[in-house]
Formats: structure tokens, C-alpha cells, sequence
């Protein structure tokens, strides 16, 4: 499985492609591993649809996981209180 | 923008409100005691204290908590603002620029202990003690008892009970909230800098991927927000938001405030209670989920746990507290310095490439093209309004002035009143961050060896009060700051023995007044019998002197003897353009900075004298001054050597008036200026670099430098000499 790399920027105008390629992820069955060191900006568009990706493949049986988020990231999703995009697949 | 960056801001807002802060104790201290004035001290040191708490910086928070209080009750009514109150609040101010000095990493956290109990005495209605006497009985008490403690303890606890209740911040951005470029969670950012803590999200709006429009705001969030925080500030942030924006915005009673209590403190208090039984009981978690300590009973009554209130639905919009009236628009925004400096130097292009143009169609008789004027014209705007953005007041280094005058104050025993005008005069933010040190310690100097001590001066028919008056005024394009004091004045007499004593100038020197006061500039000179940790903290005159001309700057003084010193320095408006003079060498082209030319001339026969096989002066109404050839010294082909048909341009540098002998001058304009160290390397001698309108590279030469370097090498001019004609 290869990681997702994210865009540096995931302002609500990267929210519509994210939001196809994830669920492509999950039509296909494949399991969700998104690699984060690149995103410096993050908006509400796009925290809603990784948050709505997760929710989605823990409902189809697949694993999601976010890899190497970065440090603007981290601290959008904690502020945001999204945290448990943070947490490791189970 | 990362957390890294938000907290930058933070800091440029703690110096904004530090020199708010400042600017209103000068009003306080000239007697204009009016409410508004308090309530702006009074919203910098809570705005310091929310971002601090936003921030993790305790002590900061803790320290401007305490400081906030008691300017709460003044503000209030409950403490008349005496003058010692005053002196005290302003000392607590010094204190708290310390706190967000060490919150940025730049000092150590300072000793707090003595001007809080200073604070705590103030906000009872206690008599206020020195900090010095509060220090020592700090320092002399006995050792509490485990009673006391005890007391300390529900104390601390009291005081933190005794806050308002925290607000409940409900938000849920409108379905069309990403509209226009909306982005709803930057209002969390903001809230969080009012120190807020998002306790709750809700997700329950949010559907599957495969429903999702990502276009449509589904989500809602819950916020804590410390109950000190206006209602109005909290309201402010969203007041832009869209009719769809749903806010709710409420006292909750329901979440009880977590005692916060200083861990040192706590440690310190168990440490003492000794055997005390404590229960190590599992933490529950606060509100964000952070483990509270909890101990057992008596001690401490356990707390209740925050009542978390999940956001299922949001109260009807009647429900909710009714809006302010719209806080007026910012009229100001910020932007990242790069960026900035990235579009001057883009109008730095654009200015040479239209000289470039303008010159290129010359050269084909296309002149005299009205839009080619316009276009001239609107260039030079342009360049000149994007300097002025970058141009700051001198205000922010102003507002510094102060505190060092109150800690010399305090340090010599003298009494310093200080006069400020033309804060607002604006200067690129370079020349402002570098203005700072010079400007220091000549603050410093008209102190400690300026103004005399109170009884000298009532010795001297003069006020005990000194004066220092810090001014800046824009004069013919350029900054003038002085820096004058009505102390004791510069007495030549001592400077002369001085620096014949420091083998500065011979014992037969003749010097004018100027040249005798400007001798203070010389390295290693100073006339303190013994060197202060005032202005003697490593740093002479020389250095200022230096630092200055770094900046294309001149200080001149003006002393009278009894009555006082005038500094004034003399500074571009920028260092991004440059006036200079466009003289011809050889076939290469250089530009000499203005600020360092006193005059050009053409040598009429016999103004000029050989001395020796290498070396010229030049007869300067009187003063012989030495003669470089630039040509010959820079190693340039087929420049004049003939001093009688080159042009000799009398220039000021570090090292005395000198002659630079140039073939011819071009021209005299503003050139851009480009770092030679950003595009190539540095190279002594050279101060950078500009573009011409031919599209030629010429060189600025760096008259201090190379002037110095020649004479070391004993070149051109041979040894620095001045005769008497």
C-alpha cells in the first residue's frame, strides 16, 4: 500500500479532488494511509472530508490512517478537535 | 500559517500593547487620568494575558492575571489611583515586558514574587512596601507552618473561584460558510487567542463521503472561553460571518472552574505539608481533556468535573444574547515580511527597467513621449507608496525610551523628565530595527554623563528635574532624531586633555569646537572616571557613530557648556534606494552615496600639491586633505591621473574628510540598491550594487571602507595628515 501524499495547501478548492480520490479509495476497497508532512494550510473543507473519509472506512471495514502529519496539521486537527484523524489504524 | 507563526503574532501584539501601555502612562503621569485611558492599559495587559494562556506561557499568564486586577479595580472605582498606585503599576508594566521578553525565549523568566505581593497589598488596600522591603521581608519570614499553608492553599484557590463564570461559545458556520473564501476554522484561531479552549466538535451534520458536498460547512464546534474575556471581543471575531452563521454565546454556570494552581506552588505547599495524607487518586480529565490533580478531603473539596456540553442543537436564534452594534472595520492588516520585501524589490526592477526603457528609446531620438512621462512618474509613486509600507513610526522604538529612563532614574538617583515628539514620523522598518541600540545609549549618555544629580542642578540655578528630549522630524527627504538633555553640556576643555591623554591628537592640535566634541566618537575614548555599567556596557560612542553611518546616517552634536548636549542623527528614509552621485572611472561607472559628499570641484593649478612620489593634497579653504586616485587604487585602465583635469570630490568618512579624484560625473540620482552579498559575494570596499539604465552593473562604493583601507596601506593620500594652511 502506498501512502496518499497530501497537497501542502487543502483549502476548500483541494476539497473536491480530495474528496473523489478518497472515495475512489473506498469504492475500490482499498485501505486509507495518507501521508501529511507536505500540508502547511488546512481549512474546514478539506478537515471535513478527511474526518467523513474516516468515519466512511471504518464503516466499510477499511483502515485509515494519517502518516507523518505536519506540524500545521497536527495543531489544526487538535485545535479543531479532530484528533482522532491523528490516531493510529487500529 | 502553523502555530509557530500565530504565536509571532501574539508577540507583535504583546509590543503593540506594551507601547500602548506605555504611551498611556505618559499620559497617566502628566495628570489625565480619564477612564478610557485606564481601560486601554487595562485591555493590553488582558490581551497579553489571553494570548499568553492561548500560548502555554504560564507565567506570563499568571503574572499579567495579577497585574490585570488591579488595574480591573481602578478602572472600577475601588482603588483611587494615587501617585504611588501609579508608580507601581508602572513598575509592574517593566516587570510584565520582562514576562513576555522570557516568553519569547529572549531573557530568563524574571523574579516575580516581590512585585506581585506588591500587587496583591495593592489590590487589599494594603499599604504598598519597595520592592527591595518586600523582597527582604519576603526573604526574612519565618518558615510557614503547615497551618498557614493550609491557608495559602484555600487562598489560592479562593482567588481563582472568585473569576466569572467562563463563557460557552457555540459556532456553526451556515451551510454556505467556504463561500467568497470563507474559512470558518481561522474564527478558532482567533478564539484561541482570546484563550479560548474548543472543549467540543460536533460531527453529526456530517455525512458519508459518498453524500458529502464539499462545498456545504457541516460542522459546529464548542469553545471555552475564560470569563474575563468582554462579551463584545468574543462577538467581535464573528462579526463578519454570514446571516447562516450560528453563534450563541453565553455565561455556563454548569462548567465550574477548575482551580488552576501554579504545579510550583502546589509542589512547594505538599513538599511542607509533610506526612499529610494525599490521596493518589486517577485523574479525571478537564474540559480538554487535560488530567487535574486531585486531592483528597479535607484538603481540597473535590472538583466537580466540567459539565461538557455536547453540541446536539444549537439554540434558537432569539435564545441568543443580542448582537452588538459592528465594531468598526480594522483598517489595518498583516502581512508576512517576505512578502513585502519581495514586492519592493519587484518595484526595484520595474524602476530600472523602465530607466532602462526610457534610455533605450532615447538613444533613438524617442523622446519627449508623454506616456513615457506618465509612466515615469507612476513608477517613482509606485516605489514610493511601497516603501511606505514598509515604513514604521518611530514610535516603536520611542516606547522603549521610558523604561530606560526610569531604571537610570533609579540607578543614578537623578530625576529625568522626558519629552517626546514626532513618534509618529515613519521610517523603513530596517532603519527602525537598527536605530535601536545607537539610540539606547545615547539615552544612556545624556543620563549618566549629561544630566547632573538633583543637587548639582539646584547648585547650578537649575530645576532638580533634568530633561531629556527624544525628537523626529522628516527634514529634506531624510529622519533627524535628536537626543538633547539640558545637563551639564560637553566641557572641550576635559575632551581635548583627554584625548591628547588617550594619544588621540597630538599636543598641538587645533581643533575647532565641532572637531573637539566630535572626538567623543573616537575609539577608546571616555571621559567617565570610571566606566559605569550605564553607558560603559561595552559599547562607546564609537560604536554608536558607527552603526549609525552602517545606515547611511550622520550625528552631529551641538553642546553649550553648562546648559546641555544635542545629538542629532541624520538617517535615510530607506536603505532599498540610494542618492548618490554617478561618476565615470576609467570605462567602469560607480555611484558615490550622497550622504558622504561634501562637495566636487574642478582644481584650479596649484590647489593640489605633490607630497612625496604617490601622495597629493588638496587645498580645502585652508585644510590640506588627502588625494585618492579611485582609478589608479582600484586597479582601473585609462583613468585621468592628472589631478588638474579629473574632478575631485570632497567626501566625509570615518577617518576625516578625504579626496576622491574621479574622471567625470555622470549624474546625481536615486539608485536601487543591490546586496552584492545576496546576488554574488561581499566585497570589502563595496556596498553593493545598482543597475543603470543602460543596463550596466555600477558599483556603490563604500566610501568608509575603502577610505579607512587606503590609509592602513598607507595608499594614495599616504598617512591621514591635516596642516595648518
Amino acid at each position: 500500500m502506498t501512502a496518499l501524499p497530501l497537497s501542502s495547501i487543502l483549502d476548500t478548492a483541494a476539497a473536491a479532488p480530495l474528496r473523489s480520490r478518497l472515495l475512489q479509495m473506498i469504492e475500490r476497497r482499498e485501505a486509507i494511509e495518507l501521508h501529511g508532512s507536505e500540508v502547511a494550510r488546512i481549512g474546514q473543507a478539506c478537515l471535513q472530508v478527511l474526518e467523513s473519509a474516516r468515519v466512511s472506512a471504518a464503516a466499510a471495514g477499511l483502515n485509515f490512517s494519517l502518516v507523518q502529519p505536519s506540524e500545521s496539521m497536527t495543531s489544526m486537527l487538535t485545535l479543531a478537535r479532530l484528533d482522532a484523524l491523528l490516531e493510529p489504524a487500529a | 500559517m502553523n502555530l509557530d507563526e500565530i504565536q509571532q503574532i501574539f508577540f507583535q501584539e504583546c509590543d503593540e500593547g506594551l507601547a500602548v501601555m506605555e504611551g498611556s502612562f505618559a499620559q497617566l503621569r502628566a495628570g489625565d487620568h480619564d477612564a478610557e485611558t485606564i481601560n486601554t492599559v487595562f485591555r493590553a495587559v488582558h490581551s497579553i494575558k489571553g494570548g499568553a494562556g492561548a500560548f502555554g506561557h504560564d507565567r506570563l499568564q499568571g503574572y499579567a492575571h495579577h497585574y490585570e486586577t488591579v488595574l480591573d479595580q481602578v478602572r472600577n472605582g475601588q482603588l483611587a489611583l494615587t501617585p504611588d498606585l501609579l508608580n507601581l503599576i508602572i513598575g509592574a508594566f517593566d516587570k510584565l515586558s520582562d514576562h513576555v521578553g522570557a516568553a519569547r525565549g529572549e531573557t530568563d523568566t524574571p523574579a516575580d514574587a516581590a512585585m506581585l505581593e506588591r500587587l496583591a497589598a495593592a489590590s487589599e488596600g494594603r499599604t504598598i512596601v519597595g520592592e527591595d522591603d518586600a523582597a527582604i521581608a519576603a526573604a526574612d519570614a519565618p518558615a510557614p507552618t503547615p497551618a498557614d499553608d493550609f491557608d495559602s492553599l484555600f487562598d489560592l484557590l479562593d482567588a481563582e473561584d472568585t473569576g466569572p463564570a467562563p463563557w460557552r461559545v457555540v459556532m456553526r458556520p451556515g451551510p454556505r460558510a467556504f463561500d467568497h473564501g470563507g474559512e470558518p476554522v481561522l474564527l478558532l484561531r482567533e478564539l484561541a487567542m482570546l484563550g479560548a479552549e474548543v472543549i467540543a466538535i460536533d460531527t453529526d451534520a456530517l455525512p458519508s463521503l459518498a453524500d458529502l458536498d464539499p462545498d456545504r460547512s457541516y460542522l459546529a464546534w464548542t469553545a471555552r472561553v475564560p470569563g474575563t474575556v468582554d462579551e463584545a471581543d468574543i462577538r467581535g471575531i464573528f462579526d463578519f460571518m454570514d446571516d447562516a452563521f450560528e453563534l450563541d454565546v453565553v455565561r455556563d454556570h454548569s462548567i465550574v472552574a477548575t482551580p488552576k494552581v501554579d504545579t510550583d506552588d502546589f509542589d512547594a505547599l505538599l513538599a511542607d505539608l509533610g506526612p499529610t495524607p494525599v490521596v493518589d487518586a486517577p485523574a479525571p480529565p478537564d474540559a480538554a481533556g487535560k488530567p487535574v490533580a486531585v486531592i483528597a478531603d479535607p484538603v481540597i473539596p473535590a472538583a466537580a468535573a466540567p459539565a461538557i456540553v455536547p453540541v446536539q442543537t444549537v439554540l434558537p436564534a432569539e435564545a441568543a444574547a443580542p448582537r452588538p452594534a459592528t465594531l468598526p472595520a480594522s483598517q489595518t492588516i498583516r502581512v508576512d515580511l517576505d512578502k513585502l520585501d519581495r514586492l519592493v524589490n519587484l518595484v526595484g526592477e520595474l524602476v530600472i527597467t523602465q530607466a532602462m526603457l526610457a534610455q533605450r528609446l532615447s538613444e533613438h531620438s524617442l523622446t519627449g513621449i508623454s506616456e513615457l512621462t506618465d509612466l515615469d512618474h507612476l513608477t517613482r509613486e509606485l516605489q514610493d507608496s511601497t516603501m511606505a509600507i514598509r515604513a514604521q513610526p518611530m514610535k516603536t522604538v520611542f516606547s522603549r525610551v521610558p523604561r530606560i529612563i526610569r531604571e537610570l532614574e533609579l540607578e543614578t538617583g537623578k530625576r529625568v523628565r522626558l519629552d517626546v515628539e514626532g513618534e509618529m514620523t515613519e521610517v523603513d522598518k530596517t532603519v527602525v530595527e537598527r536605530i535601536g541600540e545607537p539610540l539606547t545609549h545615547l539615552i544612556r549618555n545624556a543620563v549618566d554623563h549629561g544630566i547632573e544629580t538633583p543637587a548639582e542642578r539646584v547648585a547650578a540655578g537649575k530645576p532638580e528635574e533634568g530633561v531629556v528630549k527624544l525628537s523626529a522630524a522628516h527634514q529634506s527627504g531624510r529622519i533627524v532624531i535628536t537626543i538633547s538633555d539640558d545637563g551639564r553640556g560637553i566641557d572641550r576643555k576635559r575632551v581635548r586633555e583627554k584625548a591628547i591623554e588617550k594619544r588621540i591628537i597630538a599636543p598641538d592640535a587645533i581643533l575647532s569646537d565641532e572637531e573637539v566634541d566630535n572626538l567623543i566618537f573616537a575609539p577608546g575614548f571616555s571621559t567617565a572616571a570610571t566606566v559605569s555599567n550605564i553607558s560603559g556596557r561595552g559599547v562607546g560612542m564609537d560604536v554608536v557613530r558607527k552603526n549609525v553611518q552602517a545606515l547611511g546616517g550622520r550625528i552631529g552634536i551641538v553642546s553649550n557648556l553648562g546648559k546641555g548636549s544635542s545629538f542629532s542623527l541624520s538617517l535615510p528614509l530607506t536603505l532599498a534606494v540610494l542618492d548618490g552621485m554617478i561618476v565615470t572611472v576609467g570605462e567602469q561607472t560607480f555611484v558615490i552615496p550622497l550622504s558622504h559628499i561634501v562637495e566636487s570641484l574642478r582644481p584650479q593649478s596649484g590647489e593640489v600639491r605633490a607630497m612625496g612620489p604617490d601622495a597629493s593634497l588638496l587645498n580645502v579653504r585652508g585644510d590640506y586633505v588627502p588625494v585618492h586616485r579611485v582609478g589608479e587604487q582600484l586597479g582601473i585602465a585609462q583613468s585621468t591621473v592628472d589631478p588638474e583635469k579629473a574632478v575631485l570630490i570632497v567626501v566625509e568618512s570615518d577617518a576625516g574628510q578625504a579626496v576622491l579624484m574621479v574622471d567625470t560625473i555622470q549624474d546625481q540620482r536615486q539608485v536601487v540598491v543591490k546586496s552584492l552579498e545576496a546576488n554574488y559575494e561581499a566585497i570589502h570596499g563595496l556596498a553593493g550594487a545598482t543597475i543603470l539604465g543602460d543596463g550596466r552593473v555600477a558599483l556603490i562604493l563604500d566610501v568608509d571602507a575603502l577610505i579607512s583601507r587606503w590609509r592602513r596601506d598607507g595608499r594614495g593620500g599616504g598617512a591621514p595628515q591635516r596642516l595648518a594652511a
